[in-house]
């Protein structure tokens, strides 16, 4: 193994999992430097095979995760590794990009990389605003993490100032990101104002009012270095539908909808299906119920598949029965599709080489539908405003703030402490042994 | 371009020689330019000796072989290929592999190199500790005692 070059060895080792290659960091040296360089923890991302990772409803309980894959035989395997992402609440997240995975809380924004169980919180968005009683009390909205109806009447209950919030990297730096647009305090259900928090720097920015009709409620899908939520325009059926926000320019852009027609669909979903692309899945009653799929290909909208749902589809009184596409994937000349139905959380699967519809969970959330263990580091911020003692060490930032606080009666007091005391070159005792300026001098010459 | 297949030498680094069709060395990038640019009708690989290169000859036969027999791709073909391949490297030991992926890196040849290293892979997945690796692949570790443990210590839930 010695005479193979080490860009063979990176070939051979970026095809492990991220298990085994935290466990086998040990073998050697040039093992642990070469799985540590970042060049091979982004080619790991790209070699990892997406799963849907799923909570499990158990009684009372908290929820089992599992990882479902997509291969033919492969069944779901229960992820004992993610055990620990049951501790922070990410059940009910769905917020998440390379591996890491962003829980909005109400007292931070906690980032962790269930995998290699990494985990740092940073400070929530709130420290923006100056108003305590808006820090008090408030709870995430979990309307903003799980999945939520669509339906504009639902909205009305919720409380005011909430958020809903974004995660990604920025592609051209390779940072990543939160955004938070936050509600404002008139009743509103419309996002107001808009707020990055930068994971590099651990400091939020204000970037001011959004410029877009966006409902609090809103989940948002983040796709190719952009977060995407639709607007409310799509509900009331004006253009364009989908707002973007590009995490490197941090500017918003508008993306219609990929088919417009007089009335508007029964529900509709943004999704990220892999393969980096934005799709939109939507409901339609007419002719029959179908969930028809758009795929944005190279700028332009290309409905890649439409399933029928005529089968499943009954209506009830007063609620609305919603499809999410959850997996789909290639199978010989078939395709399968896993989905989940609202009604009791059930995921199915279903393919176009059979009639039968399989029912595989109820009681079932979608934490991420493509998730990668990943090597990805949660970034630690280089100046952390309110959570660094968690590190150890002290921010450079409160060193400074350190600094400010100094009164002129410090520095006279610590001064005449100085002068009180003999003279010396060295503060800590023994003086005889200080050699005189001319040898030292001497050594140089 | 069935009745004529041009036919061409290879020769390995202890002058074995190979007689194979075009298509099959154009399996190999590296192969491939070389006939370009030389159109000679022998070529020596210094670099791969006999035993070697037999087997990358015998694999770059079978896939030539399922290419252009499954036009249309049928699914069985692909199966049959899969479970050749599995045949083809769990008859290999290990220093065979390293000399194959040394071989498959050198003429650039894709699709050995990844199964090669997928073989490599999947013999590391299944040690249980690095002293286990360190035995099987051969590799010497350069930590000293204590860089090791903390290093072991470090990862230490990984083990569980």
């Amino acid at each position: 193994m010695a005479d193979i070059c080490n860009d063979v060895v990176e070939d051979i080792l970026v095809r492990l999992p991220v298990k085994s290659i935290l466990r086998f960091k040990s073998v050697s040296r040039r093992w642990k430097s070469l799985m540590e360089s970042e060049r091979f923890v982004q080619r790991h991302v790209k070699n990892s095979r997406r799963k849907i990772l799923l909570a499990l409803d158990s009684d009372g309980a908290a929820p089992s995760l599992f990882l479902f894959g997509e291969e033919e035989h492969q069944e779901e395997e229960e992820e004992k590794d993610i055990w620990y992402i049951r501790n922070c609440d990410a059940s009910i997240a769905s917020l998440t990009c390379d591996g890491l995975i962003c829980i909005p809380r109400s007292d931070s924004i906690q980032v962790c990389n269930p995998a290699t169980r990494e985990s740092r919180r940073f400070p929530p968005g709130e420290h923006l605003s100056s108003s305590t009683e808006f820090r008090k009390g408030k709870r995430i909205p979990i309307a903003s993490l799980v999945h939520i109806q669509h339906l504009n009447n639902l909205v009305a209950g919720f409380p005011t100032r909430v958020s809903t919030f974004g995660f990604g990297k920025d592609e051209v730096t390779g940072t990543y990101k939160v955004v938070e647009l936050r509600g404002n305090d008139s009743g509103s259900n419309l996002v107001l104002d808009c707020n990055v928090l930068d994971l590099e720097t651990g400091q939020w920015r204000q970037l001011g009012v959004v410029p877009h009709r966006i409902f609090i409620t809103e989940r948002s899908v983040y796709v190719n270095g952009s977060v995407h939520w639709f607007t409310v325009d799509l509900w009331e059926l004006d253009a364009p539908g989908i707002v973007a926000f590009d995490l490197h320019t941090e500017e918003f852009r508008v993306i219609s909808y990929p088919n417009f027609s007089s009335d508007a669909p029964l529900s509709a979903e943004l999704l990220s299906l892999g393969e980096n692309r934005l799709s939109v899945s939507e409901m339609r009653a007419t002719p029959d119920v179908h969930l028809h799929i758009w795929t944005m290909v190279d700028e332009t909208w290309v409905k890649m598949h439409s399933i029928c749902l005529c089968r499943l589809y009954k209506p009830r009184l007063g609620s609305l029965q919603r499809f999410t596409p959850v997996l789909i994937s290639k199978q010989g000349d078939g395709v399968v599709f896993f989905f989940l139905w609202d009604y009791q959380h059930t995921l199915f699967k279903s393919s176009t080489n059979t009639v039968f519809t399989q029912k595989i969970y109820t009681d079932a959330r979608v934490v991420d539908s493509s998730y990668i263990p990943t090597l990805v580091p949660v970034p630690i911020p280089c100046c952390f405003q309110c959570t660094c003692c968690m590190f150890g060490k002290k921010p450079v930032e409160q060193f400074l703030k350190a600094l400010d606080e100094l009164t002129l009666k410090d520095t006279t007091n610590f001064t005449s402490k100085i002068i009180s005391k003999p003279l010396t070159m060295d503060s800590f005792g023994d003086v005889f042994s200080v050699p005189s300026y001319d040898t030292v001098s001497s050594k140089f010459c | 371009m069935e009745n004529e297949k041009k036919m061409i030498t290879l020769k390995s680094s202890d002058d074995v020689t190979f007689e194979v069709e075009e298509a099959v060395v154009l399996e190999s990038q590296f192969l491939s330019h070389l006939v370009q640019d030389c159109p000679a009708p022998e070529h020596k690989i210094k670099e791969v000796t006999g035993k070697i290169l037999s087997k990358v000859v015998e694999y770059c036969e079978k896939h030539v072989v399922v290419v252009v027999d499954g036009g249309d791709s049928s699914s069985s073909s692909g199966d049959d290929l899969k479970k050749w391949d599995d045949k083809f490297i769990k008859e290999m030991d290990l220093s065979t592999v390293y000399d194959l992926i040394a071989a498959a890196n050198y003429l650039n040849i894709q699709a050995l190199l990844d199964l090669m290293c997928q073989r490599v892979a999947d013999v590391i997945t299944a040690c249980k500790d690095h002293k286990e690796i360190r035995e099987t692949l051969g590799i010497v570790s350069d930590y000293t005692a204590e860089e090791e443990a903390e290093v072991l210590k470090e990862n230490e839930w990984a083990f569980d």
